[in-house]
């Protein structure tokens, strides 16, 4: 077995199922959208990008394939890709337009059958799609021209870590500001979110079609690295297992969504081999249906684990913690602004009652009987004494 | 009962809407849910920068009235204004922006987040908070933060939440949530504060404190609205009181006239009402 080659295809395939992940955290993760259509955006993105870099129809490269397709544009690749990803970005649009006010479980119903629905389309769109025939010479960008076939994979790959890691960083940009802010909070409680002020609909259709656009980024990135796009490659299990690689790596957590793709890819393509181990080949002889349907098992008992033992992720999302020089300034400081806060008329001092971290407490503070507190609060009647405290060092 | 006339119909400020020292005009204001009627044709106005409260008996409407003000319920009829502009039928997102900020019975803070999230969270008009300005963060979204961190800051000390402020809310202690909320919600710098019922559950320390918070930001020029039971709280610190009761205004005045009311004593002890 080469092992090389094997592990440059998986962690191609794990880098493209990570851009999947981003997208579907960035909906879910990140905003709280239950998206079980995603596969749909990653078939609009493959099938944008793959017609319109095709050679056009009668070119001596169509003829030269004895292809069959309707339509090509032969468009340079990185446009196709940008368009995969618009592609993908404007179909998010139209359905999260019509869908994404529905509460969480009808949005995941919605989005399932929409996703049925784009595939419907696409498999009996023979003269766009070439249905379940699909389209075999996609172009592949520079290869045997400037890159020779044998170490095509090692520079695609070299590519999409290139392209993913941009992306990436782009996507960690928008949840880390106030925008990212403010979708968690839509997550969170929209309810709340709203009584904020904030337009809570158009939130979560700005982070759908962005998850869509990266999905369809995807999209592309996965037609061009197999050269081929057919209908049947965009079935629900794409959905699912890019969902178990978000819940997998840690939901809300970006760099969790692609250590997720890259355990899920480990374990899916691995277990290919599971047919060699030697106690389960002899099994196999006799069914031949047997490790893939073990495969399947092993994937079910993961996610199964993952809840169970890593119900927030392996890299779990964490709170954001303020900037360091928060809460460090001197104390005349914090009362005057404690004073411009609210007009604070003298009564600042008194009762500053929790102070104490949490884990102190009883979880459900109904407490009428917590003697410590009102000793403590007169403890610290000076704001000053805050600053005191172990923890803190002193400015 | 319900006025007879159609508020929908009023296109010119009613007679409680004019005048400058009210903030918040209340008129004819109906909601049923099913059978019940939840809230039948209350009408009332708040003062600008009192604190005013408003008690009643469980299932008087308080809450719906709460509901129906921000925008998170629909009224049948009857309208809301604040300081002249017309609330009813706006989304309860436009209501919190044209500075209507509230506070839920349950804290509703945002769990997954850390308290200093949830304060800024809570900043509004931020140029930020859109999908280019996120990404670009270009002067005035850097600006804006740097206004609403220092503001978040202060609340934190304010509110003594300081040391929690790196903790996701959902670690926290009812009463710290309690609190966690009414900074996000003054975050907002509204116009019109709602509490509701900002001492239940929170220990006599705690409610001390959130006192003395609550007066400070009236004093600070915020007009408060609270529902509460706690009528020791209701009467140091409210200057005028409502009393709802099955849906509608069944007493109004200062707290001394309103405890001295014999229907509202009815009403809380179960007469023959």
């Amino acid at each position: 077995m080469a092992l090389l080659p094997f592990l440059v295809g998986l962690l191609t395939l794990a880098l493209i199922y990570g851009l999947l992940a981003l997208g579907l955290n960035l909906q879910y993760g990140v905003t709280g959208l239950l998206n079980f259509g995603h596969v749909a955006f990653f078939a609009v993105g493959a099938f944008t990008s793959a017609l319109l870099t095709l050679p056009p129809r009668g070119s001596a490269a169509y003829l030269q394939a004895d292809a069959h397709y309707q339509i090509g544009l032969g468009w340079p690749v990185p446009v196709g890709f940008l368009l995969a990803g618009v592609a993908g970005g404007l179909v998010a649009l139209l359905i999260g337009a019509t869908s994404v006010r529905l509460s969480s479980h009808y949005l995941a119903i919605a989005t399932f059958a929409m996703a049925e629905i784009v595939r419907s389309v696409l498999t009996n769109a023979d003269w766009l799609t070439r249905g379940e025939f699909g389209i075999s010479n996609v172009p592949q960008p520079l290869k045997d021209t400037v890159i020779p076939a044998g170490v095509y994979p090692y520079a695609y790959l070299a590519a999409t870590a290139v392209v993913v890691a941009v992306l990436l960083a782009l996507t960690v940009r928008l949840t880390e500001s106030p925008y990212g802010r403010a979708l968690r909070a839509v997550r969170d409680d929209e309810v709340a979110a709203r009584s904020l002020g904030k337009q809570t609909p158009a939130l979560k259709l700005g982070a759908f079609a962005v998850g869509g656009a990266l999905a369809g980024f995807a999209g592309s990135l996965w037609t061009h690295s197999l050269g081929v796009v057919h209908v049947g490659q965009f079935v629900p299990i794409v959905t699912f297992q890019v969902w178990l690689a978000v819940l997998m790596g840690g939901s809300g957590n970006a760099y969790g969504a692609l250590l997720g793709s890259l355990a899920l890819m480990a374990i899916t393509q691995g277990t290919r081999f599971l047919g060699d181990v030697p106690l389960l080949s002899g099994l196999t002889r006799r069914n031949p249906s047997f490790v893939p349907s073990l495969r399947f098992v092993l994937i079910g008992l993961l996610l199964i684990g993952v809840v169970r033992f890593f119900p927030r992720g392996i890299l779990p999302e964490r709170p954001r913690r303020p900037p360091r020089n928060v809460g460090r300034r001197g104390s005349e400081n914090r009362l005057g602004s404690a004073a411009d806060a609210g007009a604070v008329g003298g009564g600042v001092s008194d009762d500053r009652p929790s102070d104490r971290p949490a884990s102190d407490r009883p979880p459900s503070d109904d407490g009428t009987s917590d003697d410590g507190r009102s000793s403590e609060a007169d403890a610290s009647a000076d704001p000053g004494a805050l600053d005191s405290s172990p923890d803190r060092e002193p400015r | 009962m319900a006025p007879a006339r159609d508020p929908e119909s009023t296109a010119a400020p009613g007679p409680h809407v004019t005048g400058d020292d009210v903030l918040l005009s209340i008129e004819g204001l109906q909601k049923h849910f099913g059978g019940l009627m939840a809230v039948a044709g209350a009408s009332f106005t708040v003062r600008r920068g009192s604190i005013t409260g408003l008690i009643g008996p469980n299932g008087a409407g308080k809450s719906t009235l709460f509901d129906l003000v921000t925008g998170v319920t629909r009224a049948d009829r009857g309208s809301v204004h604040l300081a002249g502009h017309r609330l009813t039928g706006r989304a309860p997102d436009a209501i919190a922006r044209a500075g209507v900020a509230r506070t839920f019975q349950t804290p509703r803070v945002f769990p997954d987040m850390s308290a200093w999230e949830n304060l800024l969270a809570g900043g509004a008009h931020h140029p930020g908070e859109t999908l280019l300005g996120g990404l670009m963060r270009g002067r005035a979204a850097r600006h804006r933060e740097r206004t609403l961190q220092a503001r978040a800051e202060e609340l934190l000390a304010f509110l003594g939440l300081e040391r929690a402020a790196g903790q996701a809310a959902r670690e926290l202690s009812g009463g710290q949530r309690k609190l966690l909320s009414l900074g996000r919600a003054l975050m907002t710098e509204p116009r019109l504060l709602m509490l509701d019922e900002p001492a239940a559950g929170v220990n006599q320390t705690l409610t001390r404190t959130l006192m003395q918070r609550i007066g400070d930001v009236n004093a600070g020029g915020v007009t408060v609205l609270v529902v509460e039971h706690d009528m020791d709280l209701i009467m140091r610190l409210c200057e005028r009181v409502i009393v709802m009761h099955q849906g509608s205004v069944l007493a109004e005045g200062t707290p001394a006239e309103v405890q001295r009311d014999a229907r509202v004593l009815e009403a809380y002890l179960g007469g023959a009402a």
